[in-house]
């Protein structure tokens, strides 16, 4: 059984976790330990607000797939509740 | 309250939007989807390499939002690095589950190795595929080389290390204080509150 990494080896971890660049065994570690702990999670937050920096490809996104999310959401309560169906008819 | 018209749904924060998606106002969504979904497409794409693959991951990421919006804390971060997270997250399960996928085929002789899969090809594709943008300029060389291959090329930091040469000491180090830094000049930019 691995010993539980320290607070020192998990703020060393925090970069490589916000990019998911961790492996599975210290994934659980890090993420109780960062669920716990303000100033990690503080760190971890920072972290990952730069990495969407560097996300910027900016495509224009598809209708064609909004459509299909939309067909594929849950209807509101209220149509429910009119309609008992899959949501599909609230498309244009 | 909700909106009635198109016109005053452009206007509202993510936070406001994400709150009309908790009372199941499927406008906000849309809303959300325009000003979001190139951003988290475009990554899911760069990182799977193909775009049906990366418009299940833009799905699976609104219809999670339409769910469960109260997952989204603004008090934490911004609802595009939240929805970014979530995409990037996904991608690389999946990205991981087809690479060992291939290993293990490759190891039973049911496939030939994939053909270009070479490190240092890899390495060159991943570092200058994307242009530098004013925030990775402030990095050094080393540091933007790990954090390439860690978030777009979906390696783990040790898989980062065999492929650079380098401890995995050394690379945890690389990425976190470029992010640090990154982060940091964000801060000085006036673009986000420290």
């Amino acid at each position: 059984v691995r010993r539980a990494p320290s607070h020192r080896e998990i703020k060393e971890l925090l970069g490589a976790f916000a990019l998911d660049a961790i492996v599975e065994d210290e994934r659980a570690a890090v993420a109780g330990h960062v669920s716990a702990c303000a100033r990690c999670s503080h760190e971890a937050d920072a972290y990952l607000e730069a990495a969407a920096l560097i996300a910027d490809e900016v495509a224009d996104p598809p209708g064609a797939l909004w459509r299909r999310i939309a067909a594929s959401l849950e209807p509101r309560p209220l149509s429910q509740a009119l309609r008992p169906d899959t949501g599909i008819d609230r498309l244009p | 309250m909700e909106w009635n018209s198109t016109r005053a749904i452009s206007d509202p924060s993510d936070a406001a939007l994400v709150a009309a998606v908790g009372r199941r106002n499927d406008e906000a969504l849309e809303e959300l989807y325009r000003r979001h979904a190139g951003s988290i497409l475009g990554l899911a794409r760069r990182l799977l390499g193909e775009r049906t693959l990366a418009e299940e991951v833009v799905q699976e990421v609104f219809v999670r939002l339409w769910r469960s919006p109260e997952k989204f804390d603004p008090n934490r971060g911004s609802l595009r690095s939240f929805l970014l997270a979530q995409a990037h997250g996904r991608s690389v399960d999946l990205l991981r589950s087809e690479r060992s996928r291939r290993l293990r085929e490759e190891r039973e002789g049911l496939a030939a190795p994939a053909p270009g899969y070479e490190l240092e090809h890899e390495v060159w594709r991943l570092t200058t595929a994307g242009k530098v943008r004013d925030a990775m300029s402030s990095l050094s060389e080393d540091e933007r080389g790990a954090i390439e291959l860690a978030y777009f090329g979906g390696y783990t930091y040790r898989e980062v290390a065999a492929i650079l040469g380098a401890p995995e000491g050394t690379i945890k180090s690389r990425i976190r204080v470029g992010l640090g830094r990154m982060r940091s000049s964000l801060v000085e930019a006036g673009i986000e509150a420290a």
